[in-house]
């Protein structure tokens, strides 16, 4: 893979890959940590591509086996309560921030099937083949998902008047 | 749920410049270098490599949470071979680098072992079970992983200063069964493993 393919590949999928890596680890570091070990591992495999969607799954689901290994073996973490939280972006509007909050706040494989169905639009059964899960999982988590969002967005926006 | 909102919020959680300059330069050097590592993440690429046994009851446990049990560390001493860590109350652990770690990749099972890697997929399937050995500046270490690749365990074994550590590892297993909050500026935590796993001190 030449330089700049791989240039142009990190511009077009990075913030996809550390946002995949975000939603699983909560934590800009080490999100930052996947999407650099993801994109190394894209340069040093170099597989073959049938198109940019067959490359954007590829770097989906290398960032999320390579957030879980990391999960697995980091038997220290470091945390902070929500609130001090300094790596999440500021948003605009507070709609944004509360829904920022209790989208991280979900349990992580709700989170994933979250992102991946709202933001980067795939649906229930390509995130199934993404995360070789089934369709039922899949359907169930984000179900579960909604329900939850809607509760706490509902509470939080009462609250906030 | 309204999918613009959610797209707006979520555009704006992106990578830092720096990262992504920093894999270029990588690549553009044409050579393999460690990860960057911060904070957190410095911790938990040192906890990559650890076997740590937690036979010890430490003064300063706190928090016991769902059957885990918490105690705050500092590092004291670190180097590639081992960790060491003092509690509140001047108790020492020392963590040992030489851990195998299990991952799944486009369907195939691979052991990481430092720096090496190791397709076991078909020895799963025909064998049912992976054995490897190595020995480091004095430690070694046994790692077996046995099942298939679908569900597998993978047992750690480590001997180092006389002490046999041991740790086993499930495809099934969660590391943390939730988020646990702890008052802000406190040093790294040390976590028991969740039910599903066992870390003995032989």
């Amino acid at each position: 893979m030449r330089e700049e393919e791989f240039a142009k590949a990190l511009e077009l999928w990075g913030d996809t890959v550390f946002r995949v890596a975000y939603s699983y680890l909560k934590n800009r570091a080490d999100a930052e940590d996947v999407m650099q070990e993801t994109f190394l591992k894209l340069y040093r495999e170099q597989p073959a591509f049938e198109s940019g969607e067959h490359q954007r799954r590829w770097l989906i689901r290398v960032a999320v086996n390579e957030a879980k290994s990391l999960l697995r073996s980091a038997w220290f973490r470091r945390t902070i309560p929500l609130e001090e939280r300094l790596d999440a972006p500021v948003f605009d509007r507070p709609e944004q921030s509360e829904l920022f909050d209790q989208v991280m706040a979900l349990p992580k494989q709700y989170r994933l099937v979250i992102y991946l169905y709202y933001y980067e639009g795939y649906q229930a059964k390509e995130i199934g083949q993404l995360l070789r899960t089934n369709l039922s999982t899949v359907q169930t988590r984000l179900m579960r998902a909604r329900g939850l969002l809607q509760k706490s967005l509902k509470e939080a926006w009462s609250r906030d008047g | 749920m309204d999918k613009h909102l959610f797209q707006e919020t979520f555009s704006q959680l992106q990578a830092s410049e720096e990262a992504k300059q920093e894999v270029l330069t990588m690549v553009q050097e044409n050579r393999k270098q460690k990860r960057r590592l911060t904070g957190a993440a410095r911790a938990a690429s040192i906890a990559a490599a650890v076997m740590l046994a937690l036979g010890v009851t430490a003064g300063a446990a706190n928090a016991a949470t769902d059957g885990a049990l918490f105690t705050i560390l500092s590092t004291v001493w670190s180097d590639e071979v081992k960790t060491v860590y003092e509690d509140a109350d001047g108790n020492t652990y020392t963590a040992y680098a030489l851990h195998g770690q299990v991952e799944e990749r486009d369907g195939r099972l691979f052991l990481v072992v430092g720096e090496e890697e190791i397709d076991i997929t078909d020895a799963l399937e025909t064998e049912g079970s992976y054995r490897y050995e190595a020995e480091r500046d004095g430690i070694s270490v046994v790692i077996e992983v046995s099942g298939s690749p679908e569900e597998w365990t993978c047992v750690n074994i480590c001997v180092a200063d006389g002490m046999t550590y041991s740790s086993t590892v499930s495809s099934d297993d969660e590391l943390y069964a939730g988020e646990i909050d702890v008052p802000a500026g406190s040093e790294a935590l040390l976590v028991q493993p969740k039910d599903g796993r066992t870390t003995d001190k032989g």
